[in-house]
């Protein structure tokens, strides 16, 4: 035989009831359902009677015997009922009673509410991760995310795609369950005889109507908040006029000694090698690059590549800065963008050296907060400052002097501003 | 939702008047058939239903159970709320009897 289209009200089954009973006077019998399309099998037509019943865990141990020793045989399970067949064609129905088969469907309803609670409490987690996370996105974070597709992805599917593939499929489902809820909820208000739990079940289906169109409204909003995510974080290239008047210039960081910045390839090769230093070059940036997120409101990174001579000497060494500008949407992002900038660097400096973080009393400077981070054998240093919203991340890496984080503080022009 | 009080559905009324004598499924199914006069016809999802709901609300309780049946009798709360029931019936049915004056 095979599938054919028969969709069964579970609330009001007797019409599809009698339905099944003419296709086995016919010689057709159900064998399989799944919402809203049933499999029949070819015999020998036999009258036969069909009771159907609302039911989400199927038919099993006593109660199964009770109706079976009452002739009555399951024929076919369906995702949320029980058809059962009787050889007897004169047999009772199973249901008799519609305010008793209220008490079934009011059993069902529980379970719907149940799965509709479970769904949405997923919803929630899974789609608003993003959104709670908010304050403790700092711009690493945020990029982070902007760029995580990409690397299961086609580069046009992002992230926000995805979740919104996602909540299509859940907002589908919820909507199915909600429809049966509902449904269960008025036959119960119509046909329980407790007046209290028919205006339980009608109060029930409205609130849940109500809570379920809010999250998935919320759960569109975070679909857009996703979109705006993305758009915002991303990469190009900046102009040296595009960095901020407060960014901490190359030739700042340098304490009693003098750096002299390489302009070309050409530099490089004719002063990295100790010789003398012509002291015209002019301070540049060999690389401005310009970020935007949705919680920084200016995000540049620039690095510059020159000669170092400490005071006093004719020789100096390779000398590589890289700094870091952020200027945060809210104080508190800054804060943690701090947390997390030293965190990363006492890590990538615990081995194989370890890392030692120094906290300099920022009295008497215009810092809010100056940290470095370095390790013990190494030239390079880390600084991490903040003042309100903005934070700064200097790195120096100074090839032949050996400077402590202290030594370095102690000279640097930009902490002495105020002082 | 436990039953406290309040009209019975006609299927737990039937159920409890049956059990006055205990019986098991398949007997009380005659039972009810008897006692109504062959009115009510109940069907075994109906008296499943009804025999669970009214185990767990303490107006029945199971005197006997060989695995593969129950017996089942009514119990001294059983007996009050049908007591509650019928007096609720018989009034209601004394209010209606106007409609024969009629």
């Amino acid at each position: 035989m095979g599938y054919k289209r028969f969709v069964i009200n579970k609330y009001e089954p007797w019409e599809d009831e009698k339905r099944l009973e003419e296709l086995s006077a016919k010689g057709e019998f159900i064998k399989c359902y799944a919402e809203g399309f049933a499999y029949f099998k070819k015999g020998d037509p036999k009258r036969m009677k069909y009771s159907i019943e609302a039911s989400a865990f199927g038919l099993h141990g006593k109660k199964r015997r009770f109706y079976e020793e009452n002739g009555w045989k399951l024929a076919c399970r369906g995702s949320d009922i029980n058809i059962l067949a009787n050889e007897e064609p004169n047999a009772q129905p199973i249901h008799t009673d519609r305010s008793e088969y209220a008490h079934v469907i009011q059993q069902f309803h529980r379970i719907m509410l149940g799965l509709i609670i479970f769904l949405l409490v997923l919803m929630l987690l899974s789609y608003f991760s993003v959104v709670w996370l908010f304050p403790l996105l700092t711009h690493e974070r945020v990029m982070c995310f902007a760029d995580y597709s990409r690397y299961f992805l086609p580069h046009e599917m992002r992230m926000s795609v995805i979740i919104s593939i996602i909540w299509l499929v859940d907002t589908v489902v919820i909507a199915f369950y909600l429809n049966d809820l509902v449904s269960a909820g008025r036959f119960i208000a119509g046909n329980i005889e407790s007046g209290k739990a028919a205006g339980r079940a009608i109060s029930l289906n409205r609130v849940m109507t109500v809570i379920v169109a809010v999250i998935s409204v919320l759960g569109a909003a975070n679909i857009v908040f996703l979109l705006r995510l993305e758009a915002l974080s991303g990469e190009y290239p900046a102009d040296i006029s595009d960095v901020p008047g407060e960014a901490v210039m190359i030739d700042e960081f340098f304490p009693e000694g003098t750096f002299y910045p390489l302009l070309t390839e050409e530099d490089i090769e004719k002063y990295i090698v100790p010789s003398d230093i012509k002291k015209t070059a002019k301070v540049t940036e060999d690389e401005a690059t310009r970020f935007t997120s949705a919680v920084t409101e200016e995000y540049f990174q620039y690095g510059q590549l020159g000669a170092y001579i400490p005071e006093g000497q004719t020789q100096g060494g390779v000398a590589v800065t890289w700094c870091r500008y952020l200027k945060f949407n809210t104080e508190f992002s800054a804060g943690l963008a701090v947390d997390d900038v030293i965190n990363f660097h006492k890590e990538l400096f615990i081995r194989p050296k370890f890392s030692i973080v120094t906290e300099f009393d920022p009295k008497g400077t215009e810092f809010d907060r100056v940290i470095a981070v370095s390790s013990a054998d190494s030239s390079t240093v880390v600084f991490v400052v903040q003042k309100g919203r903005t934070v700064m991340e200097i790195n120096v890496h100074v090839s032949t002097d050996n400077l402590t984080a202290e030594e370095v503080f102690k000279n640097f022009p930009i902490f002495e501003k105020n002082s | 939702m436990p039953y406290s009080g309040g009209p019975m559905t006609e299927a737990m009324y039937y159920v409890l008047l049956a059990l006055l004598s205990p019986g098991h499924g398949y007997r009380l199914m005659s039972a009810v058939s008897e006692i109504s006069a062959g009115r009510v016809k109940m069907g075994s999802g109906t008296l499943y239903g009804v025999l669970t709901r009214m185990q767990k609300d303490g107006l029945i309780k199971a005197i006997e159970d060989d695995g593969r049946r129950k017996t089942y009798a009514i119990t001294e709360e059983g007996k009050s709320a049908l007591r509650e029931e019928y007096a609720r019936i018989k009034a209601m049915a004394a209010d209606g009897a106007v409609i024969e004056r009629e």
